[in-house]
């Protein structure tokens, strides 16, 4: 267990390490001049040569590249350019909606999708799978920000129920906060439970299929029992690989639903530094996003050791 | 297998042909909207902005008082246009990339997996978003984005199939015979693994489409005056309490489009399945 | 007052769907099974011994249907709730199967598989189940078995997992136990140690059992009657060493023809012999007629052989053959 441990915290180190050169290759290397971006093409060559060497602009890429992580070891993420303030100062305030955004997208993923998916296999053929999986492909089809602006159209233009857009912070309690990210989380779900609804279903029945579901029956379980006690955790493992995947893309897709919804998150965040071409905050966040996909995944590879015990590297007799 | 059979049981099977008539729905708009559409796209009159459907207008118009249903039209062109250039670049340089890895192992094949694996850590769309950013707004860069992070999908299922293919005892037999690496990768494994692609492709332009629309909605992809489904979406969002309407139609053109290629996508894997066609 | 028998099979029809249709594979099986009688039902791959097994379990796979009369203790079975069925399986009969491998559950450990059938049935706690469970692991044979409760079935090899099985089947003491190709997977070795330990632990209990197997040196020492099937139908029956002695049917004359020659007679290994072999092949279900499913591959054919079904013909008061040869 502990080399299994060992040796995947090595990858996830060598992954965010590769991430983070290729983030800086992107952003600091491609782009060029970033002195000359940020001042825009009107700049007099000495504001440009100054705010160069503020930036520490004129040392070789690869040393600028060791700076950038050794700040990034001291939490030291330089300051953003459009609003003054420190970076990471500015990402950990963003954070504080994103993160939990992102985690109740996931929370309603997992309990749509397993709650379909399972019923779904249980009913296999007759009109109870039909109409989830219907309903499944309507899912896939459906861009989220669209099914977001649907979902704003119901709740808060017709029914008044939720605000349309924007997000207090958590200083009015915890209720309100939750409140203002629901529809947001909402329509995250609905797309990855559509796609993860339909992988547990297939898992289930494949499961079911196994040799060991009918000895469970053979001792006296009926399909309902054996489903439960002995299919769904083995057919969890395919359908946590595809969760992990899930949460990278449900990270990804905040970016494009804080926009929807006007939430001050970090995907907003990135996504208007962008447009400021304030690269350092882009730089930093992206960083931050890929460290967060990274780490899911990590967690999703010990998750399968703890579900499926010949992972853990106990030999056989 | 026999192109008469097949032809026969894909007209059989539902999700293919409902996926085909949607497909064919957004083809025929997006061809149709070269030559003609009922208003022209530039025919801005203020005075006829945002009025409901009518004799005249069947989806109603716009904030500029453009006819929703050119617009309907003429976004389908942008779509299957990004989706379709996009995938073919990501299914040429990702196959070939594939290729490659299962024909000549070693440290190519290494140094590629290892590069898709870490590729995959990086969400699609955020690597669209950067892409987009670095280079800037655009159809053309949009296409490029959208085409890159196709590279590693393609790469991917195309090294995994070939390798299965190349262990196959008639590419042993064809090695014994002196057949050369690239030879065998032409008449047997490509042939072999179209199957696996054609799906693969048509899963991809689905997604395609997907990552125009959210580009464009972000105003990062398609740009005035191309018109775009996605843009009119964003659009349509400043205007949720006045006009509705105009937020629901570019989203059922997506939902149209998308749909149609998964069903297709589904039924050419049911189709295809070299398991199935078996059965007398 | 004669008891019921354990199992009354009368006239089983089993059809399944197939590429080709809704074909029958078992096409009419009838027998009976006392109370600690050993039975063997022997056949090729595909004549429809193991639907046979699990159409006794109720067991049948998804798109099988099966018609006749199946009577437990006198009491008709194949009307019964999926309920009533999960009361009995694992319970008053229990069935292992060919692959020990798959047919064990990766992820839990072999102690809660074994306690399974005590929990579901006698409602003890995991506890005390578990505690049955290490000693039904020790009498099969498994070395340390309160220890080894924790492990799962991947750290054990091939015959101890069949051993588990055992265990399993027959942790409530139930009155049959039907075991299909339980020793196929496994060493001849193995083999012969499991099937040694069946037959004392069947002995012990007196229980039932019916043994499937496509072998007849696996059943020729573990069953008193034999039961050969042919293309969905039993063609001969009868005590076990009268069948392997004396066999009626041509399809058993020739299985028996077609073992090598050395192993009946030594001294004729020295002489140059060609092994005789059945000729052609086992028919597809779906393309069975009117008559003789065998006819085609029997040397003693003749026109009524082909245009109806043999009927089953008594040859002494045990024992039956379907030909028409014998009448």
């Amino acid at each position: 267990m502990m080399r299994f441990l060992l040796r995947r915290s090595l990858t996830l180190l060598a992954t965010v390490l590769a991430a983070s050169a290729v983030i800086f290759a992107a952003l600091d290397v491609l782009p060029g001049n970033i002195a000359q971006v940020l001042l825009g093409p009107d700049a007099s060559q000495e504001a440009v040569q100054a705010l160069a060497q503020q930036l520490g602009l004129d040392q070789p890429a690869w040393q600028r590249y060791t700076q950038w992580l050794g700040g990034l070891l001291r939490f030291d993420l330089g300051l953003s350019h459009a609003y003054g303030s420190p970076v990471g100062e500015l990402i950990l305030e963003r954070l504080s909606l994103t993160l939990p955004l992102a985690l109740m997208a996931m929370l309603f993923t997992t309990v749509l999708a397993l709650g379909a998916g399972v019923y779904a296999a249980s009913r296999q053929h007759r009109l109870g799978d039909v109409g989830v999986m219907g309903l499944s492909q309507l899912g896939i089809a459906i861009p989220n920000f669209w099914f977001a602006i649907l979902l704003i159209l119901l709740f808060s233009v017709h029914l008044r129920w939720f605000a349309a857009g924007g997000f207090d912070g958590w200083s009015d309690g915890l209720g309100a906060g939750l409140k203002a990210l629901f529809l947001p989380a909402l329509s995250l779900a609905v797309v990855q439970a559509a796609i993860l609804a339909r992988i547990t279903r297939s898992a289930v029945l494949e499961v079911l299929r196994e040799d060991f579901v009918r000895t469970a029956r053979a001792k006296g379980r009926s399909l309902r029992g054996a489903m439960w006690t002995h299919a769904l955790r083995n057919a969890m493992i395919p359908v946590v690989t595809v969760m992990g995947l899930q949460f990278a893309n449900l990270v990804a897709g905040t970016v494009v639903i804080e926009n929807v919804f006007y939430l001050p998150g970090l995907g907003r965040l990135i996504f208007q530094s962008i447009a400021n071409r304030d690269l350092i905050v882009v730089r930093n966040g992206v960083m931050l996003l890929a460290v967060m996909v990274v780490a899911i995944n990590f967690v999703v590879d010990l998750l399968y050791a703890v579900i499926d015990p010949r992972l853990q590297g106990r030999d056989s007799a | 297998m026999n192109p008469h059979s097949l032809a026969q049981r894909a007209l059989r099977h539902p999700s293919f042909v409902l996926g085909s008539v949607l497909l064919c729905l957004v083809a025929c708009a997006a061809l149709l909207s070269l030559v003609w559409t009922p208003y022209a796209l530039t025919d801005i009159e203020m005075a006829r902005k945002l009025l409901p459907p009518s004799g005249s207008h069947w989806l109603g118009t716009d904030a500029l008082g453009r006819d929703v249903v050119s617009l309907l039209l003429a976004g389908a062109r942008s779509s299957i246009l990004v989706g379709v250039v996009a995938v073919g670049i990501g299914l040429s340089i990702g196959v070939a990339l594939g290729l490659l890895a299962a024909a000549y192992k070693g440290w190519l094949e290494e140094a590629l997996m290892r590069l898709t694996d870490f590729s995959f850590a990086f969400p699609a769309i955020l690597v669209a978003i950067l892409i987009t950013a670095v280079l800037g707004p655009g159809m053309v860069n949009a296409i490029l984005a959208i085409g890159l992070f196709n590279i590693p999908v393609f790469a991917r299922i195309t090294r995994g199939s070939a390798q299965a293919i190349w262990t196959r005892d008639y590419v042993l037999a064809a090695r014994a015979c002196g057949k050369g690496r690239w030879r065998i990768t032409w008449d047997h494994v490509l042939p072999n693994i179209a199957a696996v692609l054609i799906v693969q492709a048509s899963t991809q332009f689905a997604l395609a489409i997907l990552a125009e629309a959210a580009l464009s909605y972000l105003g990062l992809g398609t740009q005035p005056p191309e018109p775009s489904w996605g843009r009119m979406l964003s659009e349509a969002q400043t205007l949720l309490f006045q006009a509705p309407r105009l937020a629901v139609f570019p989203g059922v053109a997506i939902a149209v489009a998308v749909l149609g290629l998964n069903l297709v996508g589904d039924g050419l894997r049911d189709l295809l399945d070299p398991k199935l066609s078996r059965q007398r | 007052m004669s008891q019921p028998p354990l199992l009354q099979l009368k006239d089983l029809h089993v059809q399944v769907r197939t590429a080709h249709g809704l074909v029958e594979a078992v096409r009419g099986v009838s027998f009976s099974l006392e109370r600690g009688e050993t039975v063997g039902l022997m056949g090729e791959s595909g004549c429809g011994k193991s639907l046979t097994a699990l159409a006794l379990m109720g067991l049948l796979p998804e798109g099988a249907q099966a018609r006749g009369s199946l009577q437990w203790q006198g009491e008709e079975c194949l009307t019964w709730s999926e309920e009533n069925w999960c009361k009995l399986r694992g319970n008053r009969w229990a069935m292992i199967f060919q692959e020990p491998m798959s047919a064990l559950n990766p992820l839990h450990t072999v102690g809660d598989q074994v306690a399974e059938p005590l929990r579901l049935h006698r409602g003890l706690s995991r506890k005390a189940a578990l505690s049955e469970a290490a000693d039904l692991l020790d009498r099969v044979g498994i070395a340390r078995a309160r220890q080894r409760l924790h492990d799962h079935p991947h750290q054990f090899s091939g015959g101890q997992r069949q051993r588990i099985m055992i265990a399993m089947a027959l942790s409530c003491n139930p009155d049959l136990l039907i075991a299909d190709e339980p020793t196929t997977a496994l060493d001849v070795t193995v083999a012969q140690r499991i099937l040694e330990l069946m037959q004392s632990l069947v002995q012990e209990r007196g229980m039932g059992l019916l043994l499937i197997s496509h072998d007849l040196g696996v059943l020729a020492r573990q069953v008193q009657q034999l039961k050969v099937m042919y293309a969905g139908q039993i063609v001969e029956q009868g005590p076990t060493a009268e069948v392997l002695t004396t066999p009626a049917h041509p399809y058993t004359r020739g299985l028996l023809a077609s073992r090598p020659q050395w192993l009946r007679a030594p001294q004729a290994a020295s002489q140059r012999m060609r092994l005789p072999t059945l000729p052609g092949q086992v028919p597809e279900l779906h393309q069975l007629d009117q008559g003789c499913a065998f006819a085609d591959r029997c040397s003693l054919v003749d026109d009524a052989c082909r245009t109806s079904a043999p009927p089953s013909i008594l040859l002494s008061p045990a024992r039956q053959a379907q030909c028409w040869r014998l009448s």
